[in-house]
């Protein structure tokens, strides 16, 4: 329902160009009472019991993995310009394997493994400028193919 | 004829072998593992396939999406945990056989059937798609509005859980796709100034986060972390084969011809295909009681109907645009991507090189045999990969293939965002694929909206004034009445029992 008054409210300064008769803001403006009118057929069975959320399934904790799966893109958004690709995801996904497994030596050299193997498939084969970082000037000597 | 011969030239190329083999075995891979759906292997795939030429990127998404598919019965005999959600329907049956030691002859059978299913609906889209086109090519804005609102109604209803739930999931998914230039006016739209979402939120990014991501989050809350690990047996797999295929031929039949159908509906994916197929075999069965029990007459149908609902999903997928599921939607994506924009006139256009997609998708359900004995045989390996290796390279392969579309960091922000939404929905019950495909099917949904209310200088009854477009508004509009028409004869049938009731407690 929020969502869709948002819709409707964002559309409003949307203006009707004058060689068009129907504007930008119809379709936004149709689907955010659509919202509107579902979201509150669906408040009206989730309140009278009609309709219970399914909830959280099986045994499920908030902790620290969570948290970590959420925060390795995150951080590597935030890292990755200045660092480098290749520096920042082994580092990453190590850690996170770590994490997972509790053994951190050799998580690391998995972590370093995988995330060598994404970038000769995906800067090396396919040529996506992954950002270099501080290792920009021996990107020459890193480009092998 | 000519065409079909020039689309085999195309495919007899060997980076397109190449392709089609590697995305057999990354297929097969993904799709044998618990928990990683049919979907979600393509949906990765996507930004490698950025930088093939069309025919070695659509041919090696056609192959995965088949092999994927067969590829989630083997940890569902193996393990009673199925790999994909189109082999749910099943799982238990053959891992009933299992655990009587008849692994292999469930997973011969389920084999076969699926190639069979398969080739059916390969060889229905091979000669449906092209005579539908020629009927779409007649279609004006009118028919391809009503067709684009009866593909979005039909999701919404025919998706898992309540029908409130599925208008929400694709009403959100609508909204998505109102992101970034106006198709008409060419305004921005709730771009917020960053110039980064002025063409829209990008497809894959949104994607990858939609069904990569709430995987990842549920298995870091603890869900699914543990399984039991049962070595597979390719010994005998063929042994009795031929007996079990000549005693469930009709079954098998009728399984690939239910796929083929559902699959063309849009909503309706292969795992309903498989649920209804089962469910039939059952009603039909001489002896019902014994499903369940471990009897390769269930899986024979259901396996041949999953994989046949593909190739019926990607008849309206084609023709219309209009997606038969997530899976097709993701397709539909990627045959954008490489220029080649699904409708009528792709067959006009691009004739040769969109019937060597078909065509690779009809090699791709005969590779299933071969592929797919040697998948069983190797199983073992698949499975000794821990989750707590696998999960978090997944996460990094999203990261990377999220930012490999844009090359910005955007994307991957976008990817998280998308991700964590979507986890939101599946556990408040709301089903993914309505928004998927309105997130597909939203922007030509808005433009033909726009272009034939403009044509039609805002008189609503030129919407139904044609024969064909008058035809699909009924059937749309019967389908958003239904929830009401239900509740009517319910009412009416609560009362009459009531009165009857009382009836009887008068005359008693």
């Amino acid at each position: 329902m929020v969502l869709g008054a948002a819709l409707i409210v964002f559309a409003m300064p949307l203006e009707t160009p004058r060689h068009i008769p129907y504007g930008p803001d119809l379709f936004p403006n149709i689907v955010g009472i659509g919202m509107i009118v579902f979201g509150l057929v669906a408040a009206i069975r989730a309140w009278t019991g009609a309709d219970a959320a399914p909830g959280l399934r099986g045994e499920r904790r908030f902790g620290l993995p969570v948290v970590a799966f959420l925060a390795v893109p995150l951080l590597f958004v935030a890292a990755a310009p200045a660092l480098g690709y290749l520096i920042i995801m082994p580092l990453l996904l190590g850690g996170l394997i770590g994490l997972m497994r509790g053994r951190w030596i050799s998580s690391l050299l998995i972590g370093t493994a995988i995330a060598f193997a994404l970038q000769v498939l995906f800067q090396q084969l396919m040529r996506v400028p992954l950002p270099w970082g501080l290792l920009e000037p021996y990107a020459g000597v890193l480009t092998w193919m | 004829m000519d065409v079909m011969l020039r689309a085999l030239v195309l495919l007899a190329d060997p980076v397109v072998i190449t392709a089609m083999v590697l995305a057999a075995i990354y297929g097969l891979a993904v799709g044998s593992v618990p928990g990683l759906t049919a979907s979600m292997a393509v949906a990765l795939i996507i930004p490698i396939t950025y930088f093939l030429d069309p025919v070695p990127a659509l041919a090696g998404v056609m192959t995965l999406s088949a092999m994927a598919i067969f590829a989630g019965d083997l940890p569902g005999a193996l393990l009673r945990i199925p790999g994909t959600p189109a082999s749910a329907a099943y799982a238990d049956e053959a891992y009933r056989m299992t655990q009587q030691g008849r692994a292999s002859q469930a997973l011969g059978v389920g084999l076969v059937c699926s190639a069979v299913g398969g080739v059916f609906g390969a060889i229905l889209l091979i000669t449906a798609a092209p005579w539908l086109a020629r009927i779409a090519l007649q279609f004006s804005s009118y028919e391809k509005f009503w067709l684009a609102c009866l593909g979005l109604t039909a999701a919404a209803a025919v998706s898992q859980g309540h029908w409130t739930k599925g208008a929400l999931s694709l009403l959100l998914g609508l909204a998505i796709a109102q992101v970034g230039l106006d198709p008409v006016s060419g305004q921005m739209r709730f771009t917020f100034g960053f110039s980064a979402l002025s063409a829209g939120l990008s497809f894959i990014p949104v994607l990858i986060g939609f069904f990569a991501i709430p995987e990842l989050l549920r298995y870091a809350l603890g869900a699914g972390r543990n399984g039991a690990q049962v070595a597979a047996a390719a010994v005998g797999l063929f042994h009795g084969l031929w007996t079990d295929l000549k005693r469930l031929r009709w079954g098998i039949a009728r399984g690939s011809a239910i796929g083929a159908v559902i699959g063309a509906i849009p909503g309706a994916g292969a795992d309903i295909a498989a649920y209804v197929s089962y469910a039939l075999s059952k009603r039909l069965s001489r002896h019902p009681e014994k499903f369940g029990t471990g009897i390769t007459d269930g899986i024979a149908s259901a396996s041949a109907s999953n994989n046949s609902s593909i190739g019926g999903a990607l008849i309206p997928a084609t023709v219309f645009g209009i997606p038969g599921d997530s899976l097709t939607a993701i397709i539909i994506g990627v045959l954008f991507m490489k220029g080649l924009n699904p409708g009528p006139n792709v067959f006009l256009m691009n004739a040769d090189l969109i019937n060597a997609v078909f065509l690779s998708y009809l090699i791709a359900n005969i590779l299933i045999v071969p592929f797919g004995f040697a998948a069983i045989a190797g199983y073992r390996y698949v499975l000794k990969v821990p989750k707590s290796v696998l999960m978090p390279a997944i996460l990094a392969f999203c990261i990377v293939g999220a930012f490999a579309v844009d090359n910005t960091m955007f994307a991957v922000l976008t990817m998280l965002m998308m991700g964590i939404i979507a986890y939101a929905l599946e556990e408040g019950g709301y089903p993914l694929a309505p928004a998927i495909l309105g997130l597909v099917i939203g922007p030509m949904l808005e433009e033909t909206f726009l272009t034939s209310l403009t044509r039609a200088r805002g008189e609503l009854l030129a919407f139904v004034e044609r024969p064909v477009a008058g035809g699909l508004a009924a059937v749309t509009i019967i389908l958003w009445l239904s929830p009401l028409i239900v509740f009517l004869i319910r009412l009416i049938r609560n009362r009459k029992d009531a009165q009857r009731d009382r009836g009887g407690q008068s005359r008693a």
